[in-house]
């Protein structure tokens, strides 16, 4: 039974992923979109990566803090340097250096790119950034089941893989809800259009490397009703059902009516987004949950 | 190309092996709910892998009698504690361990009796 210090972790944690998911995901997207983001847009998107960065290293932080606390349910432990020394040893230490190193490559890139768009921005700025991204979504990797493999190295390879999948489709939908406001129509739908295109290849990498590490971590189908792990899995895998069903929605019917100035279309994909938003978000307590709570059978 | 991933995707697979989750307690000394006739000298709890001791609480009667753990000392599957002089009386033992392996957080509590 999970106890409040539990509940803690698990929400900071899952603050961790879905800040750190969006300010990558904003990233990616802000690179592969760059002729079709209005200066204004780009400028919004660059500040919400920053906000989100900033929110990712602190929910990181919080949540070795709160993992100290947890593990005597004693206030005090919170800075108990000896638990936190521990903590970071254990693998915590190098997926936060990684994510912080990350993170502060992307505001370093994105802070003073004033309001140009991504791809005009001088110098080495977009490489930056991308490194950061792909850094900080990764960091996740050191930590986890995974670990305890015979072959760990390919298990972390698949969660780093997934872990990427998931920053550049999850990561995209503020950046995308943002673009949707755009009033020309044709450079919005350029917008959508190409994140559509390129999310469904990302997305089928990313539930490849879902199922793998299912089949990794699960050692029969029964263990999915067997065991709180699978029913976790289950749940998470219910409401990723719910989220690539609104994205088929969003882009077999929504997204071809927009070049036909469609203001209803442009009303419902915002509404859309802002489903998805809450999807991921759920998917994301799920997934700290499942990775904090219990443990595969 | 199909074929090739589909062959790759399997032989991975069983190249790696089923995981193992959490770690778990096997057993403790003294035993969860022991009537002990003499009071213990040391306190022993061993995992199913290595773990890294993170606190151990042995209390009595609502007071909380002070034990020293070493942080520093290496992983291991089985942790053992020295006690001070335990009088008559129940004793709660709450406990928290890290897998070094994953970084994963594992924790308990149980009870035994001095009489």
């Amino acid at each position: 039974m999970a106890g409040p210090w539990d509940v803690m972790v698990v929400v900071a944690k899952a603050v961790a992923y879905a800040a750190t998911f969006g300010a990558g995901g904003g990233v990616f997207f802000l690179i592969y979109n760059r002729a079709s983001i209005e200066a204004a847009n780009g400028g919004r998107i660059r500040r919400f990566i920053v906000s989100l960065s900033i929110a990712a290293a602190c929910a990181s932080a919080a949540k070795i803090l709160l993992t100290a606390g947890s593990m005597s349910g004693d206030v005090r432990s919170l800075w108990d340097p000896e638990l936190e020394r521990m903590i970071l040893q254990a693998g915590e230490g190098a997926a936060v250096t990684q994510r912080l190193l990350g993170l502060g490559c992307m505001v370093a890139a994105l802070a003073r790119c004033g309001a140009q768009p991504a791809g005009r921005s001088a110098g080495r700025r977009p490489a930056l950034a991308l490194v950061g991204a792909v850094a900080a979504a990764t960091s996740f990797a050191w930590v986890g089941h995974v670990h305890v493999l015979a072959a760990p190295l390919l298990g972390v390879s698949i969660v780093a893989l997934h872990a990427l999948g998931a920053a550049f489709w999850l990561g995209a939908f503020v950046p995308l809800l943002i673009v949707s406001r755009d009033r020309d129509v044709a450079r919005m739908t350029r917008a959508v259009a190409r994140f559509s295109a390129t999310a469904q290849w990302v997305v089928a990498v990313l539930l490849l490397a879902g199922v793998i590490l299912v089949c990794l971590l699960l050692q029969s189908p029964a263990d999915l009703w067997r065991s709180d792990y699978g029913r976790l899995l289950l749940v998470k895998i219910a409401f990723v059902s719910a989220l690539l069903s609104l994205a088929a929605f969003n882009r077999q019917r929504l997204t071809p009516r927009l070049s036909t100035h469609d203001d209803r279309a442009a009303r419902a994909l915002r509404t859309a987004i802002r489903l998805e938003i809450f999807l991921a978000c759920v998917i994301m307590l799920v997934t700290a949950a499942m990775t904090t709570l219990v443990g595969p059978p | 190309m199909g074929k090739t991933l589909s062959f790759a995707t399997i032989g991975a697979l069983l190249l790696v092996g089923p995981v193992f989750g959490h770690a778990k307690l096997l057993s403790t000394t003294p035993a969860a709910e022991a009537q002990l006739g003499l009071a213990p000298t040391s306190l022993t709890l061993t995992f199913n892998e290595n773990v890294r001791l993170a606190v151990l609480k042995l209390s009595t009667g609502g007071h909380e009698i002070p034990l020293t753990i070493d942080h520093g000392s290496a992983a291991a599957p089985s942790v053992t504690i020295a006690l001070p002089p335990l009088t008559a009386g129940k004793y709660e033992v709450q406990w928290s361990a890290l897998t070094p392996s994953d970084g994963h957080v594992v924790k308990g509590g149980y009870s035994f009796t001095v009489r």
